[in-house]
């Protein structure tokens, strides 16, 4: 393993940002992200308080994990200098990267339709010259070194709980205090923590072919547990064809490279992404064979149906780390299981499943109610519920109920899209 | 490939010295030169820019002519036919202190002085006196000091104590942070004083916020305390320093409660500093230009300087009065601040008007009246005082040529603009204000299209004018490399030490440079010693003869809010900040604001708010600063009015008591949430 490191002086580092513009000069201009940037404690400068900053590109970590679960293989290592290398013309624009990276080293670049990453200026290394950043730090701050480390050994405050191995040594600051200044200056002051407002990686919006794609996933898998008759009609069956087609085509949708779709289930090892590709196709192929061709078993479409909506969960793992509760309500296998539940009339079952996922949504809830813009979504999400076990039990109009079942599951769905976050350094230091 | 030895020619102290490595005449990238031991480690943000700003879509590349409010490209042989004809015709009209020659810091290096030779040869024109900057401290050092000199930057490793007064290294002079850190590391104490909680007081021990303008009364307060204490040098005293028991005296009616109450700053914390430095040696303060950009600057500079004195901090190891270093400038025949004074060169040719109050005096001017201005290495319309008025003064012109890189808003007004160099298309040399050396900056590449240098547009406007052949040789040296080489040869070869050769292989230690400044005890004031008490400070300024505290003026009610307008580390005065890379980090202006004065305005982080006062208004975003001491208002300087406004919409065109400097920071204002614009 190669020894290569940055090494970063918190005590020396002002946040003068040459390091960023020596990268850009370096490696070319980089937008709309800049492949090393600046992140600095205490924005808002709250008196009494430290600040200080971090300069972080990528660490080109001994168990890089933005190369471990690529589902189009698209990094790689260079033997000679231990550099984690990204392969844009292997890189099929999904972005699973940026949400793997706790140091958020991929960039993803909306022109080219593919992330792009420090390259530990290799070429530089192979000419035994250091990387541009490190040589070109004003105060010395950041720097190079070729001296054995032991990157295993949890580095600084960066308190990311899984550590791959990053090949950063950070020295932490000798005062830990800021400057000593005359509060009394200040009294009365208060401070709201600045809204994370850019870190939040996806929403609703912006994701909705997702968004679709994963609720028809739930919807196919549940139309087959729940087998009805209704599934061996040959209207239904190409009515299933067709909706799983239209996933297929959204699936695609937000990839920045699509024509290279076929590179996303060249991971099956560690990506649950080339595994929820693989799923679904075998889930669309072999429920064709069976509409089509001959009878396979139903147990064998149930598994593979489990399967995808499991791969389909297992996808957005990386990305829940800031929720309380560690199961979302609105994972596609509850909502693939209160579907089966619904359509096969199991209304105790349903109500107790529904009631669970309804307090783990109001779990989630409490106490995140400052943002005051979503509070009408919250409303409409449990009255949906409300709804739908009213409607339940009055037998009145099957439409409404459908109506109001779908609503509150797609209203869940999109609250699950908006509360998609990863974890940034940015974050993680901004700790008060 | 090949690698270039450089330095960065911008008005800065650091003055970096740099590599930069050309292919086939295009420059790929920027190495650090660590043979400067100021700057070793490279340039900063804006160093490190200079690739792209070298090949900016911006640049202008040719003369281009204003017609109708647009501009379009002509040839040079038009452009000078455009510009000898007006400069034959104001001259013979109204003479040629008709003619205004505007030339600021926008580079520095030794062909300046040919543009002056231009137009001494064209008969004497109307120029400007003063400077934008720094020329109240220097005059309050020379007064006191007799030499506006200090220790080298590295010293600052051995001191033990640190005071960094109005000045915020981290941004406007990065590579004093170095030693800075290294003496910390060793135990040193570091003090910063200043309104705000800048990026260089995150490391220090202490940080002191005095109202804006009290900083004298303050120093005085202290020195009150350390004789009190009897923590004064007094061997040193005796040996070097003139007046102190004229100036221990005049201490006597200060109270320290009153200064307290004046400055802001808790008596507890005026003590605390005291102790600090009248127990901790050495001692190294380094004062700013932050604090003597106030119509009281040059007395607040000698208060402070009043401290390094009493403590016996002068002309030791790590002991240093850190504020200007000239020591490089061994070609100057008249130095700074004495050649910013009215008729100190050229007496008899040239009409002069302050640049602190540039755009009103452009204005007044009569007999002649201003016709023609010609701009070069500035952009006055951001970076002088109340930009109103300047941009009302030029309009008023009938003709303006600008010699410039990129459409600033100087450039905007020009009838003729003149495409210039870059520091890459010229050989120069350059010395700094802060470090040791002589520097060559070379010429690596071609100036690209139409672009010439400034000595070149002066050579063949001379022929063209149709000045003495003699005179023009002895004068503007022919438009060639080998012609620029022989000129600053010229005084080059004044100075074993020193040669072209030698220089092109790196910095060179300026010839008699002192590394330790007043080790040998020798200053050139009227008395020899060290001079609390100045005549020449009665004589020539007409100030007390001891440091003393003038209260600014009495403070509006309608305007109770300081407007501070200081460097970002993002941009050297009104530069850089067009680049793409620099645009990306640091995209609009702000103002900063204390989260008591936006809320009893009822005003929230991220509004856009007006900043206004009788001189002007200015639309800007809000960002609140929970370190700031309330009562001021921080727009940094060098945004152009195009890319959401310069702070000197609000300045008034003011000088400073000594020196004439400029009062930038006697503004105020007040900000009320924009409900327009």
């Amino acid at each position: 393993m190669s020894t290569n490191h940055f090494i970063f002086d918190k005590n020396k580092c002002v946040g003068c940002e040459a390091c960023v513009v020596a990268c850009v000069t370096e490696n070319g201009f980089q937008s709309p992200d800049q492949w090393r940037s600046i992140t600095s404690s205490n924005q808002l400068k709250v008196a009494g308080l430290p600040l200080f900053h971090l300069s972080m590109a990528c660490n080109h970590c001994e168990d890089a994990p933005c190369m471990k679960y690529c589902p189009a293989m698209a990094f790689k290592r260079s033997n000679k200098t231990g550099a984690v290398l990204h392969i844009e013309n292997h890189c099929i624009g999904c972005k699973y990267c940026t949400w793997q990276c706790p140091y958020d080293a991929p960039k993803f670049n909306p022109v080219k339709g593919t992330v792009e990453k420090c390259t530990f200026c290799e070429s530089r290394l192979l000419e035994g010259q250091k990387p541009a950043c490190t040589s070109l730090c004003p105060t010395g701050a950041l720097n190079y070194s070729s001296d054995p480390i032991n990157k295993g050994i949890v580095q600084d405050d960066l308190k990311v709980s899984k550590y791959p191995k990053p090949s950063i040594k950070i020295k932490d600051l000798q005062k830990q205090e800021g400057p000593k200044m005359d509060l009394s200056l200040f009294e009365g002051e208060e401070f709201e923590p600045l809204e994370i407002q850019s870190e939040v990686r996806s929403n609703a919006l912006k994701e909705w072919p997702l968004l679709v794609f994963t609720l028809i996933v739930a919807l196919l898998t549940a139309l087959q547990l729940f087998k009805s008759a209704f599934m061996d009609h040959r209207f239904a069956n190409e009515i299933f064809i067709g909706i799983g087609f239209i996933g297929a085509v959204l699936s695609t949708l937000h990839l920045g490279r699509k024509e290279r779709m076929w590179r996303s289930i060249l991971n099956l090892r560690y990506s649950w992404l080339s595994r929820e590709i693989l799923f679904f196709g075998l889930f669309m192929a072999v429920s064709l064979v069976h509409f089509y061709l001959f009878d396979i078993q139903h147990w064998i479409l149930v598994c593979l149906g489990t399967l995808l909506c499991l791969s389909v969960d297992m996808l957005y793992q990386p990305a829940q780390w800031k929720w309380k509760a560690k199961i979302h309500s609105a994972q596609i296998t509850l909502i693939a299981l209160s579907i089966t539940l619904f359509l096969s009339e199991q209304a105790l079952f349903f109500v107790i499943l529904m009631g669970i996922r309804l307090l783990l949504f109001v779990y989630r809830k409490v106490g995140v109610i400052a943002d005051k813009k979503k509070w009408l979504l919250i409303v409409f999400r449990i009255a949906s519920v409300f709804a739908t076990f009213g409607l339940l039990f009055q037998d009145q109009s099957l439409w409404l109920l459908v109506v109001s079942f779908a609503l509150g599951e797609i209203l869940d769905r999109i609250d699950f899209y908006n509360e998609l976050n990863v974890p940034k350094p940015r974050v993680l230091i901004k700790a008060y | 490939m090949p690698l270039y030895n450089t330095v960065c020619p911008r008005n800065c102290y650091s003055t970096c010295s740099f590599k930069v490595k050309v292919e086939e005449g295009k420059l790929i990238s920027i190495e650090a030169q660590d043979l400067n031991k100021s700057t070793p480690e490279g340039p900063c943000i804006k160093g490190l820019s200079y690739i792209e700003r070298q090949y900016s879509p911006d640049r202008i590349l040719y003369p281009l002519q204003k017609h109708n409010g647009q501009f379009n490209r002509i040839s040079w042989d038009k452009a000078f036919e455009l510009i000898i004809n007006k400069l034959k015709y104001y001259k013979d009209q109204y003479g040629s202190h008709s003619v205004m020659y505007y030339a600021s810091s926008g580079m520095s290096g030794l062909l300046n002085g040919i543009s002056a030779n231009f137009w001494r040869m064209y008969g004497g024109v109307t120029t400007v006196y003063g400077n934008l900057c720094w020329p109240a401290g220097l005059e309050a050092t020379k007064l006191t000091l007799g030499e506006n000199k200090h220790n080298i930057p590295t010293d600052i490793e051995n001191a033990k104590l640190i005071v960094l007064w109005g000045k915020n290294p981290a941004e406007s002079n990065i590579h004093q942070m170095v030693p800075i850190e290294k003496a910390q590391r060793k135990g040193a104490k570091l003090v910063v004083i200043d309104p705000r909680r800048t990026p260089s007081s995150e490391r220090a021990d202490l940080l002191l916020q005095p109202k804006s303008g009290t900083d004298a009364i303050l120093a005085l307060a202290v020195a009150k305390l350390i004789i009190a204490n009897n923590q004064h040098d007094k061997n040193f005293i005796q040996k070097h320093v003139k007046g102190f028991d004229e100036f221990s005296q005049s201490l006597e009616s200060i109270s320290i409660e009153g200064a307290s109450a004046e400055c802001g700053i808790p008596v507890v914390f005026i003590d605390e500093l005291a102790t600090l430095i009248g127990t901790t040696k050495p001692m190294t303060l380094v004062p700013g230009y932050g604090m003597q950009r106030f119509s009281n600057g040059g007395q607040t500079t000698r208060c402070l300087l009043a401290l390094s004195v009493i403590t016996g901090n002068i002309g030791k190891k790590g002991a240093c009065w850190h504020y200007a270093n000239l020591q490089s400038y061994v070609f100057d025949s008249v130095k700074e601040p004495e050649s910013y004074y009215p008729g100190e060169l050229d007496k008899p040719n040239r009409r002069t008007i302050p640049t602190a109050k540039l755009g009103e005096s452009m204005l007044k001017l009569i007999d002649p009246e201003l016709k023609m201005a010609w701009v070069e290495r500035g952009n006055p319309i951001t970076q002088n005082p109340d930009s109103n008025a300047t941009i009302k003064a030029f309009k008023k012109l009938d003709y303006v040529v600008v010699v410039e890189q990129f459409m600033t808003d100087t450039a905007q007004e020009a009838d003729l603009l003149l495409p210039a160099k870059t520091l890459f298309e010229q050989s120069d040399i350059v010395g700094s204000y802060w470090n040791p050396y002589v520097q060559l900056k070379q010429k690596v590449c071609e100036p690209p299209k139409q672009v010439k240098p400034e000595t070149e547009i002066y050579y063949h406007l001379a022929k063209k004018m149709g000045f003495d052949d003699e005179d023009i040789k002895n004068n503007i040296p022919e438009p060639t490399d080998e012609a620029i080489a022989t000129h600053l040869n010229e005084y080059v070869k004044k100075f074993e030490e020193l040669s072209m050769e030698r220089l092109k292989q790196g910095p060179i230690l300026a010839p008699g440079l002192e590394e330790i400044a007043f080790s040998d005890a020798h200053f050139k004031t009227p008395s020899g010693k060290i001079e609390l008490y100045s005549e020449q400070a009665r004589k020539r300024w007409n100030i007390d003869e001891l440091p003393k505290y003038l209260p600014l003026d009495k403070p509006d009610e309608k305007y109770p809010l300081f407007l501070m307008s200081p460097n970002t580390k993002n941009r050297i005065h009104s530069q850089f900040g067009n680049c793409a890379t620099i645009k990306a980090l640091d995209p609009m202006p702000v103002a900063s604001i204390s989260p008591k004065d936006a809320k009893c305005r009822n005003i929230k982080h991220g509004d856009r708010i007006k900043v206004y006062n009788s001189q002007g208004e200015l639309y800007i975003k809000v960002q609140l600063d929970y370190s700031m001491r309330p009562g001021n208002v921080v727009i940094f300087n060098g945004y152009w009015n195009q890319e959401g406004g310069s702070p000197n919409l609000l300045t008034k065109g003011r000088e400073t008591d000594i020196g004439h400097g400029t009062a930038f920071h006697d503004t105020k204002v007040e900000i009320v949430k924009a409900t327009a614009k």
